[in-house]
């Protein structure tokens, strides 16, 4: 038992040594696994499941893709970390697992323990509420509130979205609680029961909003979304701060820039593909692709930037 | 709209599309036999196989898969005592005492026949009233969420066993294990000693599977190492012609408990956020509380079968109402048939009835006719699979173990969640041992994230003070249900006391 056990990792060890030695230019010699930091079924894991369709054919292997929900993408985001630096194991999810999450929770990973291979799209993170509050837009929600000697309460679904109407708040002088909520699903449910002032989510609204079934009342970014150019973002408020969350693909530190190059090269052609932009589009996200080149440089400035507005709000407090 | 439902069901009577809905429906029962793999998990697997069908093809295919797989789950809950589902797991309580006494034929076909009878009956309120059963299911804030949960925890001690401090204990239990997690407020972890593969919770499957597969598996290892075990497949071939066929009378009297646990299914199904287990357990609970003898409950009723299953099975294409009718999906599954149908290019919710009306009705005409060849296949099936018992344990109990440690697998947390379920499969074994409730501790651990949530979300909307409450009439109207259903619990077991026919405390 002992002899096949110890065989069993020889042969792992050394396929793993061969597969080392086969090289970038070969790249892929066996099938890629994509671990989803979410689960199934939301804006990310249709999106990337979406596109390891053309990449596997463009790299003739096939693609295993995998959710693992846990941490705000960190379960998944380790076990990226741990693996071979091959490129054969890469990470699918948010940005914010990598620029935002290492910053409120004690992560065992930081955003340089990962080579970012490329953004492939950016949730149009956007607040919406129920079409029978009169509100048009975020400054008539914070006068009501005022008006009315009320706080403000909102649908939540995250720590970001917390900190930036922390910041809100204090600069408005109103009190705005959120209520926590599980996913997009979770804050358009809680704002379709008009149970709260507004909400906010990544994508999920989209077809609601259409339906006239919600109305958008702001981006919560700091430029417009793409799909509602007439809702104010952040900055036409005056809030000079904004969330952004890509859909990224990276992967172990120390894989090869060769091996990178050419995943990121299949998922720029990939992203590129009719059945893919369709997708993109029915989840109301941006097209966007930032490639290896710059996908760690962008992942930097962001998490510079979410570091600024903790202590905005520290010091606000 | 006659041209359209016309073209539709020439659509769905083509051999591709009806042999794709036989193929889910096959694939699904097989992976609902198998305990272990779950009807997520498989679906999950299997949207990428849809990416080349046409969608009418694709869609009814992972439908098959999903009704498929409530159906199967029963059988192995009734013949071995290990659920396929977790929702089965009410379908085993009285299933397999029934199997016990030579009545696993007729169990079964009882079972198959609530099974489809609930989903068809789902299926055509779908069809009909998808549209106002959704606007309904909307206005279900957290508010009425927390009401209606309320309610359901009062239904717990119709399923808390012979003790029942013993099934609060479970149940407790359940809550407690419940609550690692990040917390939903300060996002930070809360009991997790560490693990990030917490910070999600303990993961629902590995829970499931160890406390109810892996757990029944102990047991039976430990009853051969005693020599107290009777072979089953003695007691199988002992059922008496009468034993194994379904009567008309016997149909006829579970028929207003098959009609009554639909609408239940119906009910919970559609509300989104409230989870499948909820409906079976639900249904189970009230017809046992109606029933003039609910002592014979647990102890080889048939009702108590037909009720589980009917519910379970109804609360699938219910499940689908807010997703076709609004665009939100009420369940895991549902989330991931939605995924399916937007990568089909289709976005579900109020404009796919406007621009792809044919298709909507195409594949509310293969629902339908899943349902028959469901009955169909169902019937084969257990001709089948109930051979199951005469196959020996030692081979049967290995493959078991088998499938509980891939199911846990590939649920996706890797080992971990192996580790875990050998855990649990300990905990429920001695849970068995000594007669604590794992029913009770199972609507725990799951009802309890849900409760919390929207406990938190209430509390937080209302500012805390009752008089809100007067904004929410429907949650005022659940509260009463619950404070009367206490009520007449408590009432009842004063009477047990009093005439001194109180079944607990051994």
């Amino acid at each position: 038992m002992k002899t096949l056990f110890t065989t069993a990792i020889a042969a792992t060890l050394l396929s793993a040594a061969f597969a080392g030695a086969a090289g970038a230019e070969d790249f892929p010699t066996k099938p890629i696994t994509i671990v989803i930091g979410f689960g199934a079924g939301g804006g990310t894991d249709a999106v990337v499941r979406a596109v390891a369709e053309p990449v596997s054919k463009s790299l003739g292997q096939p693609i295993l893709v995998i959710n693992k929900p846990g941490a705000g993408g960190g379960v998944a985001a380790m076990d990226v970390k741990r693996a071979n630096p091959d490129g054969y194991t890469l990470y699918a999810g948010g940005s914010l697992t990598f620029a935002f999450e290492p910053l409120v929770l004690k992560t065992q990973y930081k955003w340089d323990d990962f080579e970012h291979v490329a953004m492939i799209s950016l949730f149009q993170d956007g607040l919406f509420t129920h079409p029978s509050r009169p509100y048009k837009n975020m400054r008539d929600i914070i006068n009501a509130a005022k008006a009315e000697k009320r706080s403000i309460k909102y649908a939540s679904q995250y720590q970001l979205d917390r900190l930036i109407f922390a910041y809100v708040a204090k600069q408005e002088g109103v009190e705005i609680i959120p209520v926590p909520t599980q996913g997009g699903n979770g804050t358009v449910t809680a704002t379709l029961a008009n149970q709260v002032d507004f909400g906010f989510s990544g994508g999920t609204y989209g077809p609601h909003v259409e339906s006239g079934a919600l109305r958008m009342v702001g981006s919560m970014m700091a430029e417009r979304m793409e799909r509602f150019p007439d809702v104010m973002s952040m900055h036409d408020n005056g809030w000079m701060i904004g969330s952004g969350n890509y859909l990224i693909v990276s992967t172990t530190k120390g894989t090869p820039k060769a091996v990178i190059d050419k995943l990121g090269a299949a998922l720029q052609a990939g992203m590129k593909t009719d059945t893919v932009q369709a997708v993109v589009k029915s989840r109301y996200m941006k097209d966007v692709f930032i490639g290896p080149d710059k996908a760690n440089e962008v992942v930097k400035s962001e998490l510079d930037k979410y570091a600024k507005l903790i202590a905005a709000t520290k010091d606000a407090k | 709209m006659y041209a359209q439902i016309l073209q539709a069901t020439t659509n769905v009577l083509t051999f591709n599309v009806l042999a794709y809905i036989t193929l889910g429906l096959f694939i699904g029962y097989i992976v609902g036999v198998l305990p272990g793999l779950s009807r997520a998990t498989a679906i999950a697997l299997l949207i990428p196989i849809t990416y080349k069908l046409p969608p009418l093809a694709g869609i009814s295919f992972l439908i098959g898969v999903s009704k498929g797989g409530n159906t199967g789950s029963a059988l192995t809950a009734i013949l071995i005592n290990v659920p396929g589902e977790p929702q089965s797991v009410v379908t085993a309580l009285d299933g397999y005492p029934l199997t016990l006494q030579g009545k696993a034929q007729k169990a079964l076909k009882l079972a198959l026949i609530a099974s489809v009878l609930g989903d068809f009956i789902a299926t055509l309120v779908l069809v009909a009233l998808a549209q106002p059963l959704a606007v309904l299911a909307v206005g279900m804030g957290p508010v009425e969420l927390t009401a209606v949960l309320i309610f359901a925890i009062t239904f717990i001690a119709a399923v808390s066993g012979h003790s029942f401090y013993k099934g609060l204990i479970a149940g407790f239990l359940g809550l407690l294990l419940a609550a690692p997690r990040l917390d939903m407020e300060t996002g930070q972890p809360r009991l997790t000693f560490g693990f990030a593969d917490l910070s999600d919770g303990v993961p629902l499957l590995a829970v499931a599977i160890g406390t109810l597969a892996l757990s029944e598996m102990l047991v039976q290892i430990d009853k051969g190492w005693r020599g107290s075990y009777l072979h089953k497949g003695a007691q199988l071939k002992a059922g008496t012609p009468e034993n194994s066929r379904l009567s008309r009378e016997e149909f006829l009297t579970c028929l207003p408990t098959i009609l009554r646990s639909t609408f239940v299914g119906i009910g919970i199904g559609s509300i989104p956020g409230m989870g499948a287990s909820l409906s079976s357990f639900l249904a189970y609970a009230w017809t046992k509380r109606r029933d003039k003898d609910p002592e014979s409950f647990g102890k080889g009723r048939l009702e108590g079968v037909a009720a589980a299953e009917s519910a379970d099975n109804a609360s699938v294409p219910a499940g689908l109402i807010p997703m076709f009718a609004i665009g939100l999906p009420s369940s895991a599954s549902a989330a991931l048939l939605m995924g399916a149908f937007m990568l089909n290019g289709l976005t579900p919710g109020p404009f796919l009835f406007r621009d792809d009306a044919v298709l909507v009705y195409s594949i509310f005409a293969g629902m339908i006719l899943a349902s028959g060849i469901m009955l169909i296949m169902g019937m084969v099936g257990q001709n089948l699979f109930a051979r199951l018992i005469s196959v020996s344990e030692v081979i049967l109990v290995p493959i078991i173990i088998f499938l509980c440690v891939i199911g846990a697998y590939l649920e996706g947390s890797g080992m971990f969640s192996v580790y875990l379920m050998l855990v649990f499969a300990f905990l429920g074994y001695f849970m068995k041992k000594y007669d604590f409730s794992f029913i009770t501790f199972l609507i725990g651990f799951i009802l309890g994230p849900i409760a919390e949530l929207s406990l938190r979300q209430a509390m937080i909307i209302t500012d805390g003070k009752i008089s809100s409450l007067t904004n929410h009439p429907i949650a005022i109207l659940f509260l009463v249900l619950a404070a009367l259903s206490i009520w007449s619990f408590a009432s009842m077991r004063t009477l047990q006391e009093r005439t001194g026919a109180a079944p607990e405390e051994p």
